[in-house]
């Protein structure tokens, strides 16, 4: 099914579509000549990664979601600014690592509820948002909860890391990005972020390991 | 103390090596057991994690939503300069977030609103700070005065007299003290300076310094020229003292406009430095009780006629 849909949108896109383009030929053609199906070819490509990323930085779905079309469009603004040489994706994760530390700032204080955002009790916490809970599941309720519960416990892990080791190994092992990516999007060398993951690497195993332990 | 082969084997089983660091490490495996099995060691902890890591899947439509979050962006704001275009000086450019509807006419009266604004503000702050103080010093002279008074009252003498020191005149350095010598003998005299006396080669201590008020120009005073805020008056103390004692002869006196006291000697005379008033001019204690504020007068010399000084 999403093969087809795949398959209409390119051809909708016309002979010669962006599909077929490198991203930085992409955001070259756009900051010369904006076009909305470079842009959308763009975003569609970066969508899963991206919001994956900010998802698991930010720990909030609905918080990843508002970063992340902030962080496009920056992208769309600032465009004129990417220099031809580099690669776009480091250049990305940079305005979105940006953008999720002063949406944070921002909100800081600021805590809206919702419907879509995780009911959070004095007593117990509950991973994802209330409308998941109406969502379909191949599994029962009782992995549901352990799944759920585990992902939690993974999140707090992460949560409970110095800012600079999350954002390390947020790149790094939830992304999969390279140390070399990663040191340029967060603008330290490379000696650095291998550190930074081996620390934040070792305090999670070791969280989680104890986690499991006590229960 | 890391040991780098330790966060390389890391890097390797992420797959965040490049390719010929990567190349490196497989090639050191091979030879040493020993980070052949931290490598087993860092696999089985990253285990642990990968079991429950868990995968976000975006919220259906993000993508076409931010699309048209940016779309709806372009229309209204200021459109994206593209680099082959001149950069104009307008004030879009200096503000490139609104929208591009400003005139420099725009900017221009605002700034004028603004500065007819801070040029009316600021005199009414000075002015009503200066009434502040001016009040607060009449207060307190009101105060010395009315003890001045009651001291002549009760005790038949005047208070004794303040001596004045340069630019350390204290007020009521015109004691009454100061005052019985030249008011039972000549009661028609202005007030000089010093300074003034001396370019006229007059003694000063041959003059008689009493104060007096008058609203009226003093062109029949020999020593000082016209100028306003002189003080004269034919007014004399309620009763007379001599060499500070009282005397038993009373001289019909009309207890008005005796001026008493000054808080402040000319700042723009040698030595007085007293920048209270803004140096414009100095409270004056009458023997009716009465304070008026009398301005400084400059003379033709530019030396302004003081109401207190050196009483020698």
């Amino acid at each position: 099914m999403n093969g087809t849909i795949e398959q209409l949108r390119r051809r909708a896109q016309g002979p010669n579509p962006p599909v077929a383009w490198t991203d930085e030929k992409l955001l070259l053609s756009y900051r010369s000549q904006p076009e909305s199906r470079v842009f959308e070819e763009l975003v569609h490509r970066y969508e899963k990664e991206l919001y994956g990323y900010l998802r698991h930085y930010l720990g909030d779905a609905e918080m990843a979601e508002d970063v992340f079309q902030q962080t496009f469009l920056q992208v769309h603004l600032k465009c004129d600014q990417f220099e031809p040489g580099r690669k776009v994706r480091p250049w990305l994760y940079t305005i979105a690592t940006n953008q999720a530390i002063d949406y944070q700032r921002r909100n800081r204080r600021h805590r809206l509820a919702s419907l879509d955002r995780a009911m959070r009790n004095s007593g117990e916490q509950k991973s994802g948002a209330w409308i998941e809970l109406f969502s379909h599941s191949a599994d029962g309720p009782t992995e549901d909860a352990e799944s759920a519960e585990q992902h939690e416990a993974l999140r707090r892990a992460v949560e409970s890391l110095p800012r600079v080791c999350r954002q390390v190994v947020t790149l790094v092992y939830f992304q999969g990005l390279k140390y070399r990516e990663a040191a340029e999007i967060l603008s330290i060398p490379v000696g650095t972020v291998k550190s930074r993951l081996h620390t934040a690497l070792r305090r999670l195993t070791e969280s989680l390991s104890h986690a499991s332990a006590m229960k | 103390m890391i040991d780098p082969m330790h966060s390389q084997l890391l890097g390797h089983l992420l797959g965040a090596l490049d390719d010929d660091e990567q190349e490196w490490v497989e090639g050191q495996l091979e030879h040493d057991n020993r980070y052949r099995r931290y490598g087993l060691r860092w696999r089985q902890r990253l285990a642990v994690i990968d079991a429950i890591r868990p995968e976000f899947e975006p919220p259906r439509g993000l993508a076409e939503r931010t699309c048209q979050l940016v779309a709806a962006w372009s229309r209204i704001a200021w459109p994206k300069r593209r680099t082959s275009q001149r950069w104009k000086m307008t004030p879009e450019a200096f503000f490139p977030s609104r929208a591009a509807h400003v005139a420099w006419g725009d900017v221009a009266a605002v700034a004028l609103i603004a500065m007819v604004a801070f040029a009316m503000i600021v005199p009414a702050i000075y002015g009503s700070r200066f009434q502040a103080r001016l009040i607060a010093c009449q207060n307190n002279m009101r105060q010395f005065g009315s003890a001045m008074l009651d001291y002549g009252d009760r005790h038949g003498n005047a208070p004794s007299q303040l001596m004045a020191n340069g630019g350390l005149t204290p007020a009521g350095v015109l004691a009454a003290g100061a005052i019985e010598e030249v008011v039972a003998t000549n009661g028609n005299r202005a007030l000089c300076p010093d300074a003034w006396l001396a370019a006229q080669g007059i003694n000063p201590s041959d003059i008689h310094r009493v104060p007096t008020v008058q609203d009226t120009s003093v062109t029949s005073l020999p020593l000082c020229p016209k100028s306003e805020g002189i003080v004269e008056s034919n007014n004399r103390w309620p009763g007379t003292w001599r060499n500070g004692t009282r005397d038993d002869r009373r001289e019909e006196s009309l207890l008005t406009a005796l001026p008493l006291m000054a808080d402040v000697p000319s700042a723009r005379l040698p030595g007085q430095n007293i920048a209270a008033h803004d140096g414009l001019g100095s409270n004056v204690f009458f023997a009716d009780g009465q304070i008026r504020f009398l301005r400084y007068a400059a003379l033709a010399d530019g030396v302004d006629l003081i109401l207190s000084g050196d009483l020698q």
